[in-house]
């Protein structure tokens, strides 16, 4: 059942979209200023369409989603067990700290240039470059929930003699869960950035590589077509990640609770 | 084998910083429990029963003096009742009741079935699929004391583990507990400022002073009638008389 709300909220959205693309459009035709700095909608439509049937447009799409997926995953992955693994260890923790602030801190673009040279100019070096961009904010979250986990719950598990990795995986990891997840959301953007970059560095391919070669023509609509395809591969990372937080409770069932009492 | 000694307090002293004074919390406490033996510490709010609960779950360290506990019944199980329940958010009702016999490495499919009839006999059923979040401070309290209880602890610590329950639920369980208990031998420390909680479950009773806490005094409840029933023990003469002493020397301590 469709809520009436829900009806109206999608009408004021497309009504909205119509009138942009109306003004766009008459901007557009009524200004040749306009018309050569954003082209026209239609134009724009039409430069997508010639992308995707004569430039192999899924193609670059798919090279850059799997750049940034890829590097998503490497960073979180690392990032998420790095920051709660440093849990066993306060004075290890608290040693690092500054490290990791400074290290944080760093625009990690400015190690772009680097990265040519340790990882090439091919797929791997946009990996690499999406996994270093969003391995720092995975660390940090993952850091700060384990450190979050009460004292109380510790206690209880304590008392009850548990072991360090019985009250890791038990209370501290599903506490920090949500801490991880709210981390991924955060990175989809960053990851998708730093595969960019990395286009942008260097690349005969990718979405990257098709906005920078349509502004030095400039065809600028053509690099809105290309750009549209980033807000679509956005729109799917996010899905995915919306997906996992949607189900943080099997995750969590699956990771801390035995099988004969799991849900 | 009955007179072994399982948990030791010997000159147990806390003192805690406040504004940078010494504050002494508990002043030279020591006292013996036995084998299967339930010691209940009574005393008035804010006087150190928690944190000499803590003291000797291992949880806080001592200032001074040390706690002993039996190494072979320390390493068949330890469990600890908190006065909050401290039950884990994302856990079922049946899943919080399990996580002390995970710690414990004793989950199997009969456990598992003993926890169902502990559910159903603590009046939680129907409940076994609702998250704490859902579940009153009773409640919540009963799973913690099946959490524990199902951990198969030899030695228990229990810090007021009934305060959310009401009167007539609180005797309920106060019979139930007290024959778990002594049905599997668990060497019990248990706090409490209920009185009567403490003539009915105590084999032993601690009476504390308000802080800094040290002990007033020590009682043997005989009771004559109903030591295994919460209501019927009150019929016993001992009770009302005992009441009277621990009263008094609460209010002198």
């Amino acid at each position: 059942m469709v809520r009436p709300h829900f009806i109206r909220i999608t009408f004021l959205q497309i009504l909205f979209c119509l009138i942009v693309i109306a003004a766009w459009e008459c901007a557009g035709r009524e200004s040749s200023r306009v018309f050569f700095e954003i082209g026209t909608p239609l134009v724009t439509l039409r430069e997508f369409f010639h992308l995707l049937f004569q430039e192999h447009l899924l193609k670059h799409f798919l090279i850059t989603g799997s750049e940034a997926a890829v590097g998503l995953i490497i960073g979180t992955v690392i990032g998420t067990s790095a920051g709660l693994s440093l849990w066993y260890s306060r004075s290890l923790a608290l040693a690092a700290r500054p490290f990791i602030v400074a290290v944080a801190t760093l625009p990690i673009f400015a190690f772009a240039p680097l990265m040519i040279v340790w990882f090439g100019i091919g797929w791997g070096m946009k990996v690499a470059l999406a996994a270093f961009s969003t391995v720092f904010v995975a660390f940090d979250q993952a850091y700060r929930g384990a450190n979050l986990t009460s004292s109380d719950r510790i206690e209880v598990l304590t008392a009850m003699r548990a072991t360090p990795t019985q009250i890791f995986t038990k209370a501290v990891v599903p506490g920090a869960i949500d801490w991880v997840l709210s981390s991924m959301r955060l990175n989809v953007g960053f990851g998708l950035l730093g595969a960019f970059i990395g286009e942008f560095i260097a690349a005969d391919r990718g979405l990257g590589y098709l906005i920078l070669r349509a502004s030095g023509l400039y065809n600028i609509p053509r690099a809105l077509a290309a750009a549209f395809g980033i807000t679509v591969l956005a729109f799917l990372l996010n899905g995915v990640a919306w997906y996992i937080e949607l189900h943080r409770r099997s995750l969590v069932q699956l990771i801390s609770v035995p099988r004969i009492v799991r849900r | 084998m009955a007179d072994c000694v399982d948990v030791r307090a010997i000159n147990l002293t806390k003192v805690f910083e406040r504004d940078g004074k010494p504050l002494t919390v508990i002043d030279n406490v020591s006292f013996e429990v036995k084998r299967g033996e339930l010691v209940a510490i009574v005393g008035p709010s804010g006087c150190g029963k928690t944190t000499l609960l803590r003291i000797l779950a291992g949880l806080v360290k001592p200032t001074s003096g040390e706690v002993v506990l039996d190494p072979e019944r320390e390493q068949s199980g330890v469990a600890l009742i908190p006065q909050s329940a401290v039950l884990l958010p994302w856990r079922t009702l049946l899943q919080n009741a399990t996580l002390g016999m995970e710690i414990a490495g004793r989950c199997s499919a009969a456990a598992l079935e003993r926890v169902h009839s502990r559910i159903e006999a603590f009046g939680l059923m129907g409940f076994e699929n609702s998250l704490p979040e859902e579940l009153s401070g009773g409640m919540a309290q009963r799973v913690a004391v099946i959490r524990a209880l199902e951990s198969q602890p030899r030695i228990l610590f229990c810090d007021e583990p009934f305060s959310a329950i009401d009167f007539v639920g609180r005797l309920d369980l106060n019979t139930r507990f007290k024959y778990m208990c002594v049905v599997q031998g668990i060497t019990t420390v248990f706090v409490t400022h209920n009185i009567e909680e403490a003539i009915f479950l105590g084999d032993k009773i601690i009476v504390m002073s308000s802080r800094p806490a040290h002990i007033v005094s020590n009682y043997r409840p005989q009771l004559s009638v109903g030591s295994d029933d919460a209501v019927e023990c009150r019929r016993s003469p001992e009770f009302a008389d005992l009441f009277q002493r621990i009263w008094r020397d609460l209010k002198n301590g």
